[in-house]
């Protein structure tokens, strides 16, 4: 068994006098797909941000594909840009374009000429089936094409890694499957991703490990299978039977 | 039992629609309302013909007519107004092709040559108003000698300060060339740099007083521009490294820097008329710059400049180093705090007495520099608005995708604060031109300063009230003009923006 | 495809800390101070050099050094009064443009903004013409027409417009002046109580209505104390309480009686018009934010006109209207330096003859700044303190 791509020991974080994380360790290997899930303020949200510096650990250690994450701007530059994120609320930038939106990152970042970019971008358009919406605005789109075009933003980095924070709570419930199709499809691809989400039939279907937080706390983890059928935590069984019976 | 017959439309009562019904609503709707409209009615009409009687009969509009050229331009020479004429031309011929390829919306080249054409214009623009001064080749080759033969002489003629000026302009060329290019290109341009900088060794090793009167060798401050300068350029060619266009348009730049350098290095007068730079286009000191034309210029000069230094105070003002935080605050509140026009004194008075007894800065130099940081505070507090403006989820998404937090601020941030805050900057601006009034206090001749001076004319003693109806006719149809294009640019912007 | 694996990892050498964020922030920081003191340095220095060469000082001391100059209005002075002294006139004189200047305008821009929303076409139109007037020119050049154009041209002293014992010419406004007789201190006190009575018993009384419905007629009853009382006392005190100073004609001057000078009235005037202007547009605004809705839910209580402006509108309308409102205030107290323009000695002329005649600049310009931020600082506290009193409190 190879190094995992990302390892956290230990991750504490406070708000203040409010701590948020209390002690998560986990660790995630090349190509699986882990969901978080849990009540709100649980920190899951809170945790994903924490990999990609979003948010500052004050203890603990984060090591994504052998780099660390500490105060070293290097460092933090070196995982933020093997790391793609999608967010509830898309985050679009309102100003550009789609298609600007896709290839921002990739001119000014990875330092590509405009003709790779924009064909990149063209190609991930493809991807999560919106290609004839590139030269429209994010406020024309729909809610669910807007997270799509999220998506592909974050993949036109080529990131090793991608974390989706929520990605389908914002949405209409008719534009949730359509979001739901491209990640799954991204996770046959082997994609690495870190998914915090209430979509439990998205974890049936494609996850290789479920977390179950609350408090702060990684509660319970294991497989699709094991934390559905036979749930050992009290905390679990009483979230799951909140969110699978109604 | 017969149907009900189905009613036939009817037309409304004469008095509720038509030109009676609206008189009926609008002005007589009620008895209060009837007694306001013949009040004003009457006031309107007394008022209203005492102002057309004295308009028409004893008004001296002469006073304005037959000085209608010392008003526009001052003291501004008649034979060089033709200047005047050609900036303006410039300035309209730019605006409205912005306009216009604004509307169309394309992405065409002739956008990279507009902006190249509002980069050059302030330069050319001061150089068409102010006027230039260049060096005859006679100049050129007899002051080149200086340099290399009897570098002792400039420090006594106090042209020294020209190697520092030269070494900041190679310096910034060199480092963008080094972060621009790659592999060999670069190190060609640094090989070039530095057999320039070779030819102004001898200066170098002259001497002259430096801080607190240390005599130190010009190498010393010419050396620390020349660092200062390259790591400006090299951070400046490693951004704009992926801008394909630029290659093009570098030998162009290479090519206009190094005339520049020589002008640079070459125009001053060593007393013998033979070899002194001629005036090409003949000077026109700013202090004889009065008139409308002044009031334009303090406008225009003060809006432009004051925009980036605005736009740094306000993203100061919101950094999370409390020092820069503190600066920027204290900065912008007592600027605020009080009135222009002290602003404008402390700018002609104390301004002197802060720099060093040799530099002397012309008094429209200094109003200018007043107005500047007058409109740049202010600025700063609208684009602060805007930058609040901006959801927080906009810069976390920019930076998970890997920006620095120069890009995030330039291409995320700065974008969209300034486009929610359009309206507000226009008003201001608009209130600077109204503004530059105030300068008639200070001494400075401006449209309202030189109708003072029309009114003391012995033949147009009393004409206050037209002079002053002609400076108020003036600002209001600027004023106007510039809040209803504003608020034609709020209606454009907001359709683009849906 | 950016490949790193464990052994192309950053290095963790000892220049690691050169990268580190916080270390970045400290420097930046560092750096930032060290320019500003190094520019400080410079620009002080070379004042310390301009301030000997021209053999001028940086201490306060020559504030106590005779004026040598009078101020035109204000306060009595003579040629031998110090700097400070005169100084003082001007502010003084300032305040007392600010002051009233601030109330006329208040009025002016609310009748003015309620006028903009009135039914009736003509004043609606005649209101905005004169706000746009107001708006689209310099103030500079209205207190130049007004002053040069308006009040100079009045008819001189000799030929005067007299209204009973009002006079106008252009060397100013008479009027007669009171002045206290032996029965003022006693009718000013009485006048005094009778006012804070009067506003105790109206609350007392509107409380009581409201507490036990019962009609008791609180307007009515504090009128009656605040206008009958004082009357009753000026009546029948035997020594007259106010006398009347008449101003008369003597030779070329006017003496006896109160005078408003052309210059106050000038930037007096034109600060009122000017800022009324745009106190109307923020008056207008305001009442029109407060929804629609909310008039027609009052009116279908059955509440008349004027109770649903006073009770529902008004109180609405002035959270929307305070923070512009302060605004002007600021403005108007910042624009009476303007006053230079037409003579009239506030604190910004007195300061500028001060630096004329003594050359001080620094301590000059520093005192009159510092003096008008804390004119600035003290309205702004006022209305903020306003504001917040009226703020809605929300979830």
């Amino acid at each position: 068994m190879s190094d995992p791509i990302i390892l956290c020991k230990d991750v504490h974080k406070w708000y203040g006098n409010f701590q948020a994380l209390k002690g998560v360790s986990m660790e995630v290997q090349k190509g699986e797909v882990i969901v978080i899930f849990g009540p709100s303020g649980s920190g899951k949200s809170t945790f994903i941000r924490t990999i990609n510096r979003l948010e500052e650990h004050q203890k603990g250690t984060i090591i994504v594909d052998g780099i660390e994450l500490t105060h070293d701007v290097r460092n933090i530059a070196a995982i933020r840009s093997e790391i793609g994120m999608v967010f509830q609320q898309f985050n679009l930038f309102p100003h550009l374009s789609v298609l600007q939106n896709v290839t921002l990152a990739p001119i000014w970042v990875r330092k590509w000429p405009k003709d790779k970019a924009e064909q990149v971008a063209h190609d991930l358009l493809e991807r999560v089936g919106i290609p004839e919406q590139a030269e429209k605005y994010p406020g024309q789109l729909s809610g669910g094409q807007q997270q799509r075009v999220a998506i592909a933003r974050a993949l036109a980095m080529q990131p090793k890694i991608m974390l989706f924070d929520e990605p389908t709570s914002a949405l209409d419930p008719e534009m949730i499957k359509e979001v739901l199709d491209v990640m799954t499809e991204l996770a046959k691809t082997g994609m690495t991703m870190l998914v915090v989400t209430h979509e439990m039939s998205f974890a049936r279907a494609v996850a290789h490990r479920m977390y179950f937080f609350d408090a702060g706390q990684v509660v319970e983890s294991g497989t699709p299978d094991e934390v559905f059928k036979n749930p050992q935590e009290d905390r679990t069984k009483l979230f799951l039977s909140q969110i699978l019976t109604h | 039992m017969t149907a009900p017959s189905i009613p036939t439309t009817e037309k409304p009562p004469v008095a509720s629609v038509g030109v009676l019904g609206w008189l009926r609503q609008n002005l007589f709707s009620s008895v209060a309302n009837s007694l306001l409209t013949l009040i004003s009615a009457a006031f309107l009409m007394f008022f209203g013909q005492a102002v057309l009687t004295w308009a028409f009969t004893q008004a001296n509009w002469g006073a304005v007519t037959g000085n209608l050229q010392v008003l526009t331009w001052g003291r501004y020479p008649e034979s060089q107004v033709w200047r005047l004429g050609v900036s303006v031309l410039i300035l309209l011929v730019l605006g409205g092709l912005t306009w216009w390829l604004w509307r169309r919306g394309a992405e065409s080249p002739a956008r990279r040559g507009l902006l190249f054409g509002w980069a050059v214009s302030p330069v050319a623009l001061t150089i068409l108003i102010h006027g230039i001064t260049l060096p005859t080749p006679a100049t050129i080759s007899n002051n080149f000698g200086y340099y290399l033969f009897r570098p002792d002489v400039l420090p006594l003629l106090e042209e020294s300060w020209r190697g520092g000026a030269a070494c900041i302009v190679i310096g910034l060329l060199g480092g963008l060339t080094w972060g621009y290019l790659q592999g060999r290109r670069r190190v060609l341009g640094l090989v070039a740099c530095g057999l320039i900088l070779l030819f102004l060794l001898p200066l170098g090793l002259q001497s002259e007083p430096w801080f607190f009167g240390v005599q130190v060798p010009i190498l010393l401050p010419m050396a620390i521009d020349l660092l200062l300068a390259t790591l400006v350029g090299n951070a400046a060619g490693r951004s704009l490294s992926n801008f394909e266009g630029l290659r093009r348009w570098l030998p162009w730049i290479w090519g206009l820097t190094l005339l520049l350098v020589v002008i640079l290095l070459t125009t001053f007068d060593v007393g013998v008329a033979r070899v002194a730079p001629v005036e090409t286009l003949p000077i026109v000191s700013p202090n004889i710059w009065s008139g409308i034309m002044l009031t334009l210029l303090l406008a225009v000069v003060s809006i432009v400049a004051s925009f980036p230094i605005g736009v740094l105070l306000a993203l100061g003002r919101r950094s999370k180093l409390p020092i820069v935080r503190g600066f920027c605050i204290l900065f912008i509140e007592v600027v605020r705090g009080v009135p222009l026009i002290t602003i404008l004194f402390m700018a002609q008075v104390m301004l002197p007495l802060f720099l060093p007894l040799e530099i002397s800065i012309d008094r429209v130099v200094r109003a200018m520099a007043g107005m500047t940081l007058f409109t740049a505070a202010y600025l700063a507090e609208i684009v602060r608005g805007g930058l609040q403006a901006v959801r927080n989820e906009q810069v976390e998404a920019a930076r998970a995708l890997g920006l620095s937090e120069v890009l995030v601020t330039v291409l995320i941030v700065l974008p969209q604060a300034l486009r929610a805050v359009i309206p507000p900057i226009m008003g201001q601006f608009v209130s600077i031109f109204k503004d530059t009034s105030l300068v008639a206090i200070v001494g400075l001749l401006d449209l309202l300063a030189v109708g003072q001076s029309v009114i003391k004319q012995r033949e147009y003693l009393g004409a206050v009230r037209e002079i002053y109806l002609f400076a108020g006719l003036f600002y209001f149809v600027v004023s106007y003009a510039m809040s209803v294009a504003s608020r034609r640019l709020e209606v454009q912007l907001g359709v683009v923006d849906s | 495809m950016t490949e790193t694996s464990p052994e192309q990892t950053p290095k963790n050498s000892s220049f690691a800390f050169l990268r580190d964020l916080r270390f970045i922030q400290a420097l930046a920081q560092a750096v930032f101070v060290i320019l500003v003191l190094l520019a400080g340095r410079w620009l002080i220095g070379n004042l310390l050099e301009s301030v000997q060469t021209r053999g001028l000082s940086l201490s306060f001391d020559f504030f106590r050094r005779t004026a040598g100059f009078v101020v035109g209005e204000g306060l009595p002075m003579e040629r031998t009064d110090t700097f400070w002294y005169a100084y003082l006139i001007g502010l003084y004189n300032s305040l007392r443009v600010i002051g009233i200047g601030l109330l006329l305008a208040t009025v002016v821009g609310v009748l003015a903004g309620i006028a903009l929303l009135s039914t009736n076409w003509l004043l609606r139109s005649l209101v905005s013409i004169y706000v746009e007037i107001m708006r689209n020119t310099p103030l500079l050049v209205q207190l130049f027409f007004i002053y040069f154009g308006i009040i100079l041209k009045l008819p001189s002293l000799q030929d005067r417009i007299t209204v009973g014992a009002f006079s106008l010419s252009n060397r100013g406004f008479y009027f007669p002046k009171p002045i206290p007789g032996t029965g003022f201190p006693l009718w000013i006190a009485v006048t005094l109580a009778a006012v804070v009575v009067s506003i105790v018993l109206y609350r007392v009384l509107l409380n009581r209505r409201v507490q036990q419905g019962v009609e008791t007629r609180p307007l009515l009853w504090s009128g009656i104390i605040l206008i009958g009382v004082p009357a009753a006392v000026w009546i029948f005190t035997p020594g007259h309480p106010l006398a009347l100073d008449y101003p008369a004609l003597q030779g070329l001057r006017m003496e006896g009686g109160a005078t408003l000078s052309p210059e106050f009235a000038g930037i007096l005037v034109g600060l009122v018009l000017y800022t009324g202007a745009f106190i109307a547009d923020i008056v207008r605004a305001g009442i029109l934010a407060v929804a629609k809705g909310q008039q027609e839910a009052a009116t279908a209580l059955g509440l008349s006109k004027s109770q649903v402006l006073r009770l529902v509108v008004l109180p609405q309308a002035m959270r929307v209207i305070i923070p512009p409102l302060t605004n002007q205030f600021l403005n108007l107290a910042k624009n009476s330096s303007l006053a230079v323009g037409v003579g009239y000695p506030d604190l910004y002329n007195v300061s500028s003859t001060i630096f004329n005649q003594s050359g001080q600049a620094v301590q000059v310009i520093s005192l009159m700044m510092g003096t008008y931020l804390v004119m600035s600082l003290l309205i702004s506290a006022v209305m903020n303190y306003l504001n917040s009193r009226l703020q809605i409190k929300e979830r």
